[in-house]
């Protein structure tokens, strides 16, 4: 068997969380956190737990370095995470939390396509409970369509892993081409959140509670990047992608009010440069991104921290109600600032080396390299309108300071953030192709701080511009949303008056049968006029779409028609009619 | 509708139906016939008797519990010998197969005829059942 | 020799002889009969699928008469798998109607209540077990004809006329059977279903042998509530007490299922149905447009009970659509996900009959909150439904996934996305009540208050079901995979 899987450790000890209460359960929590995180450190890059299925190899456990790289970082914002949400009182939210957790540890560690699909769906359906667990009508419809989302897209991924598995005769990860190719890139496209399939991140993290939306901010997307660094690695349509999410992302955020709604789109954002870094696949690019992939969940899942502690002690999360925080609650306010400086990739700040390194691995391509550019003057902007207006602006507010277990994670995370910016080399050694580069040069620097000058100028003369306003911002969703409503009236309204308004004109058809049996013909014709009665009537019903739900609400029980006898024995009658039609024809031939 | 006319040919005509019932059942392993045919003319001198009386003279001879008791045990009874043949080690109804002191074929007509009764019982319960069952009043 | 063939079926019935019996003089003994003999025909199954495993096919003649004259009943791994199947569920239906008939039904029902479920299932095992193409057709009458019992015995309004409905659309069915069966039996002089095996090949190029065909298939398919012949379907099933539908769904529409299996691939072969008359392709089409537009009357039900009506027929779809594909991964998915979804299905309608048991509520808007009171039974309801959308690692999930492979191999990528397209359909209508039922809010008087341990017990275990047979699925594939093999060979 070789060693245990990572993963298990989490939904072992989500099995377990009911059995404690109160205190014991969460130093147990706090406990199963740290032992995977120690765990992890000691772990060798190994393959193991494979059994045959259906004729392929089932691998649950393949722990290389790409995948011990991101499972590091998952188990030590993990125990950080766990350590910020332990004030929350609900056993399901921490199970939740553990199995979500579980399951991206195991589509981390995921050796073939099968259970990397498995693992894949369970993320996404736990992630869908966590955010329901907020438990009022907005996350309700947030969750729903966030799980609806993922289900396509795990759908098509799924088609996608079949067809390969058809067409190669392995589960293996990689080696794609051709229709499975991009069957694939668009089922993980789904996660990854490229443009126009993102639209369920800034719907539902900023509806999530406080700590959900932290949780979330920290697996989904960067499973899907690592999901994207092993099977895609090199193709330039991705790299792209990764340009045009960069800056896509930035726009919409620089219009929100949203304080969460703002971070989500950075987070599509900030994953756009992760995405540009692997669709490079130069072993800088694939190192800059995934050292992105680090730095990011530092510091975004700082930033949702401290606006979460903003949540938890003022209770609003609105850009335009917020300000003043700075006295009140000084160690968010400095921790929020060290996470924007970091973000916007300021020097001598983690964001800033893997940032550099993705440009240096963008620097062929004349087209990302600008949009990157670009975007990260966005970023600065979008920040300095963030901090400015959410923290340090003068206004009135009633607040105090976090308390201990919210503050120590930030303050860990933050000094984390600060590590990584003095040392650029630290990741060095555990990045999967180890590449270290001089981040600190002239030329870097004067660059950086030119642009962020522009940003600061633009920001300071132009403040005006970016005061927060309260208003709707369409993003494809309105799209997708009118879309399904277009189908669900479809399957309400004609799908269901079509059934009644078939079962009525084929009773009216038998009984135009019947009727020339008895009568004379002008029977039929009387009849054939009552059957054009009822297809305009029908064609009536259907678009009455109120009376026709009461209708189906008040005829749910007991009256049934008897109709719908005659309208069988027709179908069986035309059945047969039509089966000696064609014994005849062929007979006849 | 019950005349007098109707009342004595039914009253004389009953017992030789049930009488040419229990003949069919009986004769079932030698000749055309069996449980099912003779239950079934049997069943239908009761419903005849409800036809022709009413109701409630033909339920005095067979009464609800009585058709369902004679329908459980003729069901059970050939159940029973079924299952008898798998204890002595045949396969089921396997007749030929029961220790009996006579001859293999002997013992099949037996048990035939035993087979024939406990079906003639059953269906002759059921048939009636079916119209004075239906005819019966309900409670509901 | 081994008797469990005959034991098999023969135990439901004599424990429906017996229950009126005893009914007569004590009406509370009937439940134990009833869950004795119930229990009697799970062993037996267990018993025929061990041999079944080691010895293959089991052929018994009953009364020792050699077949073509004697009857003859003929177990494969088909044959035990249903068995298993039905009889499991069954006995889980019988253990569960305890309190929910002392409750739902009116006074003095209980005694023919449960002789028509055991007569139910007697004909059903009857039906799986039987080598004989009449006999096939006269056991179905026998469940036909209980079923039809069991969903007008509430006596409630509409029931009477649902049941009547039914009835008038299954004898039709019957009817056809009858008219195939007798076409069969004119044209080759035989009705063992080996026997017509052996002997149709010299007629295949006659009318009667068409004829036959086509009427078993119209048959068999109203039966099996194939689109458009589903019509009786959702009035019956919600209409019956809950018990009565869960084996209607999870059992007794896959019989219909079974026999058509039966009638297209043991009697008229494999080449016939899909060379020479394109039946199997056919019913593809067929299969794939049941699985379409009953998700999509499924999502506009506001019902419980018709809802999981719908997605119920949609699922044969599933059943019929893997083994008309007629390869090798489509049919072991088909045939696996009768297993699969009756675990599923049964728990559905276990849980639905809970909720009305509990409360009443039959509608879906009324469910909110109902996840604080009954959350065992709930939490069983979820699992069944995560197995219905085929959300993995669930039991439904690897049907489905053995189901679209299928698809793969007989090159149909269509079907493919008519079963990613109902089952995202599916997650649309089962998300609604889950979301209502854990996340809508509280608005109910009731408190917390779990249901008797006679009807928890028979969720829990299918709920659990559906979990462990998404993981371990080599247990039902034991028998899948010969059944398979034996039917393709055929």
């Amino acid at each position: 068997m070789g060693a245990i899987h990572p993963a298990v450790i989490f939904f072992v000890g989500a099995a377990l969380i009911p059995l404690f209460k109160g205190k014991a359960r969460s130093i147990f929590v706090v406990g199963v956190a740290l032992a995977s995180f120690i765990y992890m450190l000691f772990l060798e890059p190994q393959k193991g737990w494979e059994f045959s299925f259906l004729g392929f190899n089932v691998v649950l456990f393949n722990a290389d370095r790409l995948s011990l790289f991101v499972g590091y970082i998952f188990v030590l914002i993990g125990l950080l995470i766990i350590l910020y949400s332990i004030h929350v009182k609900e056993n399901e939210h921490h199970i939740f939390s553990f199995l979500y957790m579980g399951s991206s540890l195991g589509v981390v560690f995921a050796g073939d396509f099968f259970t990397f699909f498995i693992f894949w769906e369970i993320l996404a359906v736990t992630a869908a409970v966590l955010i329901w667990l907020k438990r009022d009508e907005r996350s309700l419809g947030a969750g729903f369509r966030y799980l609806i989302m993922h289900l396509i897209g795990g759908g098509i991924l799924l088609i996608g892993i079949l067809l390969h598995f058809f067409t190669t005769g392995s589960m293996e990860i990689g080696g794609l081409t051709g229709v499975p190719f991009a069957l694939i890139l668009v089922g993980i496209g789904f996660k990854a959140a490229f443009i126009p399939l993102h639209t369920w991140l800034p719907d539902a993290y900023p509806k999530a509670s406080l700590t959900v939306s932290v949780f979330l901010s920290v697996f989904t997307t960067k499973a899907a990047v690592y999901a994207l660094a092993r099977s895609f690695p090199g193709i330039e349509i991705v790299a792209y992608m990764g340009g045009v999410m960069a800056l896509y992302g930035v726009t919409l955020a620089l219009l929100q009010h949203d304080a969460r709604k703002l971070l989500s789109y950075h987070i599509i954002s900030q994953v756009g440069y992760m995405v540009a870094g692997v669709g490079i696949g130069t072993q800088l690019g694939i190192d800059g991104g995934l050292s992105h992939v680090w730095n990011h969940i530092l510091y975004k899942s700082l930033l949702f921290m401290c606006i979460g502690a903003v949540i938890y002690r003022t209770g609003k999360d609105d850009l335009t109600e917020l300000g003043g925080l700075a006295r009140k609650m000084p160690v968010t306010t400095i921790a929020c600032i060290i996470a924007a400086l970091s973000i916007s990739g300021v020097p001598l700040f983690n964001g800033f080396v893997s940032k550099a390194m993705v440009y240096e691995a963008a620097d062929y391509h004349d087209v990302l390299y600008w949009m990157l550019k670009l975007a990260s003057v966005g970023t600065f902007l979008s920040f300095c309108k963030f901090t400015y207006f959410g923290f340090l602006r003068k206004k009135e507010i009633e607040a105090k300071e976090a308390p201990l277990t919210m503050t120590i994670p930030m303050i860990i995370v933050a000094s984390l953030c600060v590590l990584g910016g003095l040392y650029p080399n630290l990741l060095g050694n555990i990045l999967p192709y180890q590449s270290e580069l001089p981040v600190y040069t002239l030329g870097k620097l004067t660059d950086t701080m030119l642009l962020q000058g522009v940003a600061i100028a633009i920001f300071f003369f132009g403040r005006q511009l970016f005061i927060p306003h309260r208003r709707e911002i369409l993003d494809f969703d309105y799209i997708y949303i009118r879309a399904a409503g277009g189908f669900m009236w479809f399957c309400r309204n004609p799908v269901s008056s079509l059934a009644s308004g078939m079962d009525s004109m084929f009773a009216h058809l038998a009984r135009i049968f019947v009727g020339t049996a008895r009568h004379s013909p002008l029977r039929v014709l009387e009849g054939l006029a009552g059957w054009m009665d009822r297809l305009s009537l029908a064609a009536e019903e259907a678009s009455n779409r109120r009376v026709q739900r009461e209708k189906m609400a008040t005829s749910e029980q007991g009256n049934v028609d008897v109709k719908s006898i005659d309208s069988a024995l027709f179908l069986v009658a035309l059945m047969l009619a039509m089966f000696l039609l064609y014994l005849a024809v062929k007979h006849l031939l | 509708m019950t005349t007098i006319v109707i009342k004595t040919i039914a009253r004389v005509l009953v017992p030789f139906l049930q009488l040419f019932g229990f003949y069919i059942i009986v004769h079932g392993p030698v000749s055309p016939g069996g449980g099912f045919q003779g239950g079934v003319i049997v069943g239908a001198s009761m419903i005849l008797l409800a036809l022709s009386y009413d109701l409630s003279s033909a339920e005095d001879r067979a009464s609800h519990k009585v058709r369902i008791i004679m329908d459980s045990t003729g069901a059970l009874l050939f159940a029973g010998i079924g299952l008898l043949c798998l204890l002595v080690g045949g396969v089921f109804l396997e007749y030929g197969i029961i220790p009996l002191p006579m001859a293999p074929a002997e013992v099949r007509g037996l048990m035939i005829l035993l087979v024939g009764v406990a079906i003639g019982i059953h269906i002759m319960a059921l048939a009636a059942s079916l119209f004075l069952h239906l005819a019966e009043e309900h409670d509901t | 020799m081994d008797h469990s063939p005959i034991l098999v079926v023969i135990t439901p019935f004599v424990g429906a002889y017996l229950s009126p019996l005893l009914g007569l003089w004590r009406e509370r003994l009937c439940y134990p009969v009833a869950v004795a003999a119930a229990l009697l025909s799970l062993f037996f199954s267990f018993r025929l699928a061990g041999s079944v495993l080691t010895s293959g096919t089991i052929r018994y003649w009953v009364g020792g008469w050699e077949p073509p004259w004697g009857i003859e009943l003929v177990v494969d791994p088909l044959s035990a798998f249903m068995c298993l199947t039905i009889s499991l569920v069954s006995l889980l239906a019988v253990i569960y109607s305890k309190n929910f008939i002392e409750k739902e039904l009116p006074r003095g029902k209980m005694t023919s209540y449960y002789t028509l479920i055991l007569l139910l299932i007697g004909g059903m095992l009857g039906v799986v077990v039987t080598g004989d193409l009449f006999n096939l057709f006269v056991l179905t009458e026998i469940f036909s004809v209980a079923a039809y019992a069991l969903v007008a015995i509430s006596g409630k309004r509409g029931s009477f006329i649902g049941s009547y409905r039914y009835l008038i659309l299954a004898s039709i069915g019957t009817s056809l059977i009858l008219l195939g069966t007798g076409y069969l039996y004119i044209i080759t002089g035989t009705l063992n279903m080996a026997d017509l095996a052996v002997r149709l090949p010299a007629f295949y190029d006659s009318w009667v042998v068409f004829g036959a065909l086509a009427f078993l298939l119209i048959g068999f398919g109203i039966k099996t509530a194939l689109f458009p012949l589903h019509t009786w379907l959702p009035g019956a099933y919600s209409i019956a007490p809950a018990p009565v539908t869960a084996i209607f769904s999870a059992v007794v529409s896959k019989v219909g299922g079974y026999s058509l299996i039966r009638v297209l691939f043991t009697i008229f072969g494999l080449e016939f149905i899909t060379d020479l008359v394109p039946v199997a392709p056919a019913l593809t089409w067929v299969a794939a447009a049941t699985i379409l537009v009953a998700s999509m009357f499924a999502i506009s039900q506001t019902s419980l009970m018709r809802m999981l009506a719908y997605s119920s027929v949609a699922h044969i779809g599933y059943v019929v659509l893997g083994v008309a594909l007629a390869v090798e991964m489509g049919m072991t998915g088909g045939i696996l996900h009768i297993f699969n979804h009756a675990l599923a299905t049964g728990c559905l309608f276990f849980c639905a009959g809970a909720v009305i048991y509990k409360t009443g509520i039959r509608h879906i808007d009324d469910l909110r909150g109902l996840g604080g009171k009954i959350p065992l039974t709930m939490a069983a309801f979820t699992l069944a439904a995560a197995s219905k959308v085929g959300i993995p690692p669930s039991a439904g999930f690897v049907s489905k996934f053995y189901l679209s492979l299928g698809a793969l191999e007989a090159g149909e990528w269509i079907f493919v996305i008519v079963i990613l397209l109902a089952s995202l359909m599916s997650a649309v209508f089962y998300l609604r009540v889950i979301n209502l039922i854990f996340f809508g809010g509280d608005k109910h008087e009731v408190r917390r208050d779990e249901l008797p341990l006679s009807m928890l017990f028979p969720i829990i275990i299918l709920a659990l079901g559906c979990a462990v047979f998404g993981i371990f699925v080599g247990i039902p594939l034991q028998l899948v995979e010969p059944a398979v093999m034996v039917l393709s060979e055929l």
